[in-house]
C-alpha cells in the first residue's frame, strides 16, 4: 500500500526565488501543499492573513529586510503553535548565539540537503501539529 | 542630507572602478542579481587594472560567489596568487582583540598589494551581517569609525541591500549617507 500523503501546508521563504521554487516543487511532488515567497516581508504579511493555514514555515536565514530570525519571532508571536524550520547554506555556529536565545527555532537544516531530508524534518514537526492545524483550517474563512 | 547619486548598474561599475584610492564609498543595491553583476564586473576590472581585490559576501556562499565570478575571470588563478580574496561576512565582521577582522584584512592586503607592486586594494563589502545579528547601532558606530578618506591605497565600498538599508532609522540613514565620501543608489 502506498504511503499516505501528508495533509499539510508549508510556507517556504527564500530570497532566492529559484531555490524557493525548487523546494516547493519537491514538496508538492511528495503530496505537501506548499506556498513559496522570495520576499520575506511579503511572506510575513501573507502569514498574518493566513496564520492558521500553515503547519510549518520553512525559511532561509540570511534574507534582506526581514531576516529568518526576525521572521521566526513574528510568526511565533502570531501563532506560537506553528513550527519554524530555518535553513541555511552557511554553517550555523556560535555566531548566531547572540540571536538565538530570543528566537524559538524548532529545527535547522542545511540548504544542500536532499528534498527527502527536508521532507523528513517537516514530517517530524507536522506530527506534532497537524491535527490542531487540520481543525483550524476547517474554520479558516 | 548628503547628495545621493542614482545610477544604472553599468554606470555604477564604471564609477566605482575609477574612484580614487583612500575613498570610503557606499552603494545601495536593489537585488542580489544586481549586486552579483556589480561585483563581477568590478572584480574583473580591478584585477585587470593590477589591483588586489577583497570581496566580502553576505547573501551568497563563497562558492556561489566563485561560480558567479568564474563567468568573468579565472578565479582560482587569482586566489592562488593572492590577488583575489573572498570572505564571508561572518568572518569579516568578527572581532579579534576588539578590532573587526575586516580592518585587519584591509591593512594586510594593502601591504600585500604594495609588496606585489600592485596599484592598491579594492574592497567591496556587504554590510548584511550587522542586520542579521540586529546590531544596527554597532553598524553605525563602526562605519563612523572609518574615515571618509582612509589615508591608505585602498578603495572601500560598503554595500547595502535596499531592504536592509530601509530598515534603518532616518537618523541612522542620515549618519551613514553623510559620512561616506560618495554614495550611489541603484
Amino acid at each position: 500500500m502506498a504511503d499516505p500523503k501528508p495533509q499539510a501546508r508549508i510556507l517556504i521563504v527564500d530570497d532566492e526565488k529559484d531555490i524557493a521554487d525548487v523546494i516547493k516543487r519537491g514538496l508538492e511532488n511528495d503530496g505537501f501543499e506548499a506556498v513559496a515567497y522570495s520576499d520575506s516581508s511579503q511572506a510575513l504579511e501573507h502569514f498574518r492573513q493566513n496564520s492558521k493555514a500553515y503547519c510549518v514555515v520553512l525559511s532561509d536565514v540570511r534574507m534582506p529586510r526581514v531576516t529568518g530570525f526576525q521572521l521566526t519571532r513574528e510568526i511565533k508571536k502570531i501563532n506560537p503553535q506553528v513550527k519554524v524550520v530555518l535553513m541555511s547554506a552557511f554553517e550555523i555556529g556560535k555566531e548566531f548565539s547572540d540571536v538565538l536565545p530570543s528566537t524559538q527555532v524548532d529545527d535547522f537544516i542545511t540548504k544542500s540537503t536532499k528534498i527527502i531530508n527536508i521532507k523528513n524534518v517537516l514530517l517530524k514537526h507536522i506530527g506534532e501539529t497537524k491535527l490542531l492545524n487540520g481543525s483550524n483550517r476547517e474554520n479558516e474563512s | 542630507m548628503a547628495a545621493i547619486e542614482k545610477m544604472k548598474v553599468e554606470n555604477a561599475v564604471e564609477w566605482l572602478s575609477h574612484s580614487k584610492y583612500g575613498e570610503h564609498n557606499m552603494l545601495v543595491y536593489s537585488s542580489l542579481d544586481e549586486f552579483r553583476e556589480i561585483y563581477s564586473d568590478y572584480c574583473r576590472i580591478a584585477l585587470q587594472n593590477n589591483e588586489v581585490v577583497l570581496l566580502i559576501s553576505h547573501y551568497e556562499t563563497i562558492n556561489a560567489v566563485r561560480e558567479a565570478l568564474s563567468r568573468e575571470i579565472n578565479v582560482s588563478k587569482y586566489e592562488v596568487e593572492g590577488t583575489l580574496v573572498i570572505v564571508d561576512t561572518e568572518k569579516a565582521f568578527q572581532k579579534s582583540d576588539d578590532v573587526y577582522n575586516i580592518l585587519l584584512m584591509i591593512n594586510l592586503l594593502t601591504k600585500r598589494a604594495e609588496s606585489m607592486q600592485k596599484h592598491g586594494l579594492s574592497m567591496i563589502a556587504d554590510a548584511g551581517s550587522f542586520f542579521l545579528h540586529e546590531k544596527l547601532e554597532e553598524l553605525v558606530k563602526h562605519e563612523l569609525s572609518v574615515p571618509p578618506e582612509l589615508g591608505i591605497r585602498c578603495k572601500a565600498i560598503c554595500c547595502y541591500h535596499k531592504g536592509d538599508f530601509g530598515s534603518l532609522s532616518e537618523q541612522q540613514k542620515k549618519e551613514l549617507l553623510d559620512h561616506h565620501n560618495r554614495r550611489i543608489v541603484l
